[in-house]
Formats: C-alpha cells, sequence, structure tokens
C-alpha cells in the first residue's frame, strides 16, 4: 500500500517541514492544532486542519486518544509525529498501528528499547557499541547509588532513566553534594517523565557532542547519512549545529559512521533515528550516550551537506521501498544551523513570549530557513521556545560561517526576546571559528558573549527618526517576509 | 535636566544625535542612513501596546523603552535583595524556607516550575525570610514576589 495522507502529530516549524515534503510528494495532509496556534502558516496551507482546542498538552499535543480519532476521521494512512511530543512514544506508537495506521518511525518494541536509557546502553554494549562507564542498575537506593558514583569516581553525573533534554539531568564533583543532587534529579524526573529511576556515568571532562544520522527499512538496507556535530550547548540543548563534523579525522569519521550502522542493524531499525555519541577531544574515544528514535531537530544540516530529503526517506520506508544505496550517499561542503530561540541570554536564558513584530530575511541559494511564524504572530509561553532554525551551506566550514553571520544580520525576529545577537556573538568568536570548543563553550565563554557594550552613535539619530514615521507604516504587517507573492493579487 | 531612556533594561541619558547621520529612505521596517563611514540599514519595530521599539543594528538589537514617566511596574527586580521574583510565569513548586528561616547568600529559597524544568530561587545575600505571599503549586506571573525578605537583626 503506499501512502497517500498523512496526518502531522506535531506543530510549528516541524509540522511545517514535513508538510512540505508531504506536497512535494503530492500526499495530502492533515495537521492538528491548538487554539493558539490555529493562525500559524501550515495550519492555513494543509489539506486538512482539526483543532484540538486547548489547556494543557495532555489535552491537546499529547492526547494520543483524540489523535487517532482525528486520523481514522480523516482517513490519513499514516501519522508522521515531527520530534518531541509522541515521536518517542512506544505506546502512541502501539495504538497508531493498532488502529490500522502506520506510524512513520521505528516499532513500538524499538521505541521502548531505545527509549530507555538503561536497556539501550546494555543492547549497544551486547553489538559492540562502546559505552561511557557507570551505574545503570534496578537498585535505586541512596546508598547503592552512592557507593556507584565512588567506584566511578567524580565527577559523576546523574540522569533520569527515560530523560531527554537535560531535564532530570545533575553533575555531581564532589561526594559531599551527592545526595541533594540526586533527590532534585529524581523529582524533576518523576514530574517530567513520570517515573524517577536514575542513572549514573562517568562525567567527561573535554566532551564533544557527535551524533550519527541512520535510516533502516527494518530489514537488510541499513544506511547512514555522516554526522552532525552539536557541541555548542546551554543547559544541555543545542544552539549551534554542523555537518560534518569539524573535529574528526577521515578514518575516525568511516568508524563513527559505521559503528551507528552496525548498532542500526542490531536493532533492526526502521525509520530515520540518531545515534548521539560522546567524543573524547584528548583520547580520540567515543561512546554512545543514547538513540533517538525520530527525526531530529537538526536533520536540515546533514540534509544540506548530503543532499538528500529525510522526510522524504521515512516516507519510502513506509512504503517500504527505500532503495538509496549508502554509495549513493556523501558529503559535500560544510552546513550549519544556528537555532532562534525566543529566550534571554543576559537571563539565564529564560523562555521569553510575545509579538514578533518583524522577523526580516533574504532569501539565497545556500540558506534555509524553517520557522512556522509570520511578522505579527504571537509567541507563546506555553511551548519551546525555539522560534526558527537558520541553515546555511558553503564550499568549506569558514564560508558557511560567513554566510550564517550574513543572514543572522538580516533576520532579528524583533519584537520578542531571542537568542540572535547571542548567536552571532559566537560565531564571531575565535575559538568558534577554530573549532576548538567542547560542550562546555558557552558556560566557558558566557562573560565574554554577554559582556556589556556601549550603544552606537546613530541609536538617538534613529529613535528620533523613527518617532517622525507616519503612524500605518512600521506597525504590526504581514506584508514583507515568507509570505506567498500571490497574495497580493487576490487582495 | 538629562532625560532618561531604558534600553535593553538599562538606563541611559539621552544624548543629542550629532550632524553626523543623514536619513536616506524608509521602508516597511528598514530605515536607509547615511553615516561618515557610509550607507547603513538598521531594523525597527514598535510595538504601541507596550510603548517599545525595537531596533537591529549590525547585528545588535536594542530594545528602548521611550515611555519615560513610566517606571517598571514590576516590584522589586532582581536588584532588590529583600524580593525573591518570579522571573517568568510558571508555579512555584517548592519552598524550601519557612517565615522567619534564614538564607545564606546564594542558599536556594524556592523553587519555580516553568517549561516543565525546576528555576531555583536564590538570595543574594544572608536575610531572614519574612513573608510568602504565594504557596506551593499557586501560579505566578513575571515580576510577582513570591517571598519577601528582611535583614537580620542583629
Amino acid at each position: 500500500m503506499k501512502v497517500k495522507k498523512i496526518l502531522i502529530a506535531n506543530r510549528s516549524e516541524i509540522a511545517f517541514r514535513v508538510l512540505k515534503t508531504c506536497q512535494y510528494l503530492k500526499i495530502k495532509t492533515v495537521v492538528i492544532y491548538s487554539e493558539e496556534d490555529k493562525n500559524l502558516e501550515y495550519v492555513q496551507k494543509a489539506d486538512e486542519s482539526y483543532s484540538l482546542g486547548s489547556g494543557e498538552l495532555s489535552d491537546t499535543y499529547l492526547n494520543q486518544d483524540k489523535i487517532v480519532k482525528i486520523a481514522k476521521d480523516s482517513k490519513a494512512d499514516a501519522i508522521h509525529p515531527g520530534y518531541g511530543f509522541l515521536s518517542e512514544n512506544a505506546s502512541f506508537a502501539e495504538k497508531v498501528e493498532n488502529a490500522g495506521i502506520l506510524f512513520i518511525g521505528p516499532t513500538a518494541k524499538v521505541i521502548s528499547l531505545m527509549g530507555d536509557k538503561i536497556q539501550s546502553k546494555i543492547k549497544a554494549q551486547e553489538l559492540g557499541v562502546p559505552v561511557i562507564p557507570g551505574y545503570h542498575g534496578e537498585d535505586q537506593s541512596l546508598k547503592k547509588l552512592e557507593s556507584e558514583a565512588l567506584k566511578i569516581g567524580f565527577p559523576v553525573l546523574i540522569k533520569a532513566s527515560a530523560g531527554g533534554g537535560g531535564k532530570g539531568m545533575r553533575i555531581v564533583r564532589e561526594q559531599k553534594d551527592f545526595q541533594e543532587a540526586l533527590e532534585s534529579a529524581k523529582s524533576e524526573a518523576r514530574k517530567a517523565f513520570s517515573n524517577d529511576k536514575v542513572l549514573l556515568e562517568k562525567y567527561i571532562t573535554a566532551p564533544k557532542h557527535i551524533e550519527v544520522q541512520v535510516v533502516g527499512d527494518g530489514k537488510k538496507n541499513f544506511l547512514h547519512f555522516f554526522e552532525r556535530e552539536c557541541s555548542i550547548q546551554r543547559r544541555y540543548q543545542k544552539i549551534i549545529e554542523e555537518c560534518p563534523s569539524p573535529s574528526l579525522t577521515e578514518s575516525k569519521r568511516q568508524e563513527i559512521c559505521q559503528t551507528a550502522v552496525k548498532l542500526a542493524e542490531g536493532i533492526q531499525y526502521r525509520g530515520a533515528g540518531t545515534v548521539e555519541l560522546v567524543y573524547d577531544q584528548v583520547s580520540s574515544d567515543f561512546y554512545f550516550l543514547e538513540m533517538n528514535t525520530r527525526l531530529q531537530v537538526e536533520h536540515p544540516v546533514t540534509e544540506m551537506s548530503t543532499h538528500v530529503d529525510l522526510v522524504k526517506l521515512q516516507i519510502d520506508v513506509a512504503n517500504d521501498c527505500l532503495k538509496l544505496q549508502q554509495n549513493d550517499i556523501s558529503l559535500h561542503g560544510h552546513s550549519i544551523e544556528c537555532r532562534i530561540y525566543a529566550e534571554d541570554p543576559k537571563n539565564q536564558f529564560l523562555p521569553q513570549s510575545g509579538t514578533i513584530g518583524f522577523i526580516g530575511g533574504e532569501s539565497y541559494p545556500w540558506y534555509r530557513v524553517e520557522t512556522a511564524y509570520r511578522d505579527g504572530d504571537e509567541v507563546s509561553i506555553n511551548y519551546d521556545p525555539m522560534i526558527a532554525k537558520l541553515v546555511t551551506w558553503g564550499e568549506s566550514r569558514s564560508e558557511a560561517i560567513e554566510k550564517m553571520k550574513k543572514v543572522l544580520d538580516e533576520t532579528p525576529f524583533l519584537g520578542v526576546v531571542n537568542n540572535r545577537d547571542f548567536l552571532l556573538k559566537i560565531l564571531n568568536e575565535k575559538d568558534f571559528q577554530k573549532s576548538s570548543f567542547t560542550t562546555h563553550y558557552i558556560e566557558e565563554h558566557i562573560d565574554n558573549l554577554l559582556k556589556e557594550e556601549s550603544l552606537p552613535e546613530e541609536l538617538f539619530f534613529l529613535l528620533d527618526e523613527i518617532k517622525k514615521i507616519p503612524k500605518g507604516l512600521g506597525k504590526n504587517s504581514k506584508t514583507k517576509a515568507f509570505t506567498d507573492p500571490w497574495d497580493s493579487i487576490k487582495l | 535636566m538629562s532625560e532618561k531612556i531604558i534600553v535593553n533594561g538599562n538606563e541611559f541619558e539621552v544624548l543629542k544625535p550629532q550632524g553626523e547621520f543623514k536619513l536616506i529612505s524608509v521602508e516597511d521596517h528598514a530605515i536607509h542612513y547615511q553615516t561618515p563611514m557610509g550607507r547603513k540599514t538598521a531594523n525597527f519595530f514598535q510595538n504601541r501596546k507596550s510603548g517599545e521599539t525595537y531596533l537591529s543594528i549590525e547585528g545588535k538589537t536594542y530594545c528602548v523603552n521611550d515611555n519615560r514617566q513610566r517606571k517598571s511596574k514590576r516590584a522589586g527586580g532582581k536588584s532588590d535583595p529583600l524580593s525573591i521574583v518570579a522571573p517568568m510565569p510558571g508555579k512555584v513548586f517548592k519552598h524550601l524556607k519557612a517565615v522567619g528561616e534564614t538564607v545564606i547568600d546564594n542558599e536556594t529559597v524556592s523553587i519555580l516550575e516553568a517549561m516543565k524544568m525546576e528555576h531555583p530561587l536564590k538570595a543574594v545575600k544572608q536575610l531572614k525570610i519574612s513573608k510568602i505571599n504565594f504557596n506551593e503549586g499557586e501560579q505566578v506571573k513575571t515580576g510577582d514576589v513570591i517571598v519577601e525578605l528582611e535583614e537580620i537583626s542583629q
């Protein structure tokens, strides 16, 4: 059976991203939205869209029964879960398949295996993939955990077994801080995942985050699409990603990518996934961290550097016709992604809300922007504060960086406090340009990155000129960026 | 007396612009102007509801609050050591201290839960808890004073 209609069980830029490939493939789309999101562009562009009402996430984007019912009623033959929300929820995948609908992703069994940080490591180890020394046991008593931490040696990392995105994670540098950190990690984990089981790990002092994009058909074809490096992180979340990694030799790249394929094959992986690794810059050793069994936020850098459409490949797998072979896939140049977050870098990166008055931006053949927002849209505090992803491609890393500086300069997202200036500062830093960084880069450079500067001379001149502009100009308008040129004709 | 404006949360004195800049043209959200160093373009957006003007000049954003008589309505603010203020909307998850107890510099007073994360709210110096305005589980808005503190009488 060939997929003819897909329900996209997500929101914002990733819903839009999936919608675009579906439209190109002439697959009908069904979009679901909360009332807060009803004016976003993709909701209007889908073939069908259905409201999930408003309120808590559990009533809207996490309401499994409601979503499956909409899929059935609208006769969708597949569900694309995007990332986050229900994308790695095994019981949802099962419910979808039990309803006779294809789940675009791995089987429920593989989702739960890889979603469990303990079981996934045991499996990886069985398959010959190196893992970080740690304690992944069932005994969760303070006494046992503390003695295991001592065995591993401080510093030690406490992580929620079911976690992600930095929730329920604590670094403990000394034994005396262990108990307090453990209790707070457990309480955070209990709330975020309804599960307070934790694991312990050796904390690596100079780590880089390297991850390998894989796609498998669940049977015999298991492919890698090279690696991404995502070491630039704040609060354990990535903000700049690139493909390929500037830190690997060609032989190390091959070794790492082959290892990821070995894992995908070993679990008979179906769909697109990412094998996340920590790479020790000093020893060149790498360790398996986790596998994300879904499309990743930063997938566009892989697409730009390998010239593939990963959403199309996911659909190919769902249609049981993944024809691409490893020899067809090669690296071309370098690409970089910057994530624009509505957050305040000067105030511990706290999420912000407000009206985006002016996004800005030009289009270039080497540039791609992923966003669901248009000028005048509201950014709500109730959802993830990521509002856009900017992606540039260059023949070399330095060219991709220069291009990114240009597009960031042109795309200020005025109206809601965001991290655009902060990203530009990073791109201008010598250590970033030389790719001399670890996942601690932002922590280590924070003072320099947040240094206050004096006001530019022209600020007061510009303010006076803006004051003279008659009302009607310069206010909220949806006329400039990201609109369909045909819209003006319809008016 | 000199006028003051707020730029990115900090107060600055309003300066008379020097005569070296000249307006070229204004588009929807772009302003083109001549400087001694050549032509430049800045982007801007005026939020008439909040009275804020946003400007982007050479990759830097300036949020200007020109509403001169309007003082920040937030009680306390992060410079006031006697208030534990919600930095963002959320729910009071936990109070680690009760009224009458003392805290030391950098000690966590309360934990705010927002965006599914826990944010510790800390004291900036040694003080005593005098009042708790929001109980555990209550929703707070940005700027709400969650806990009030007082100096410790010797």
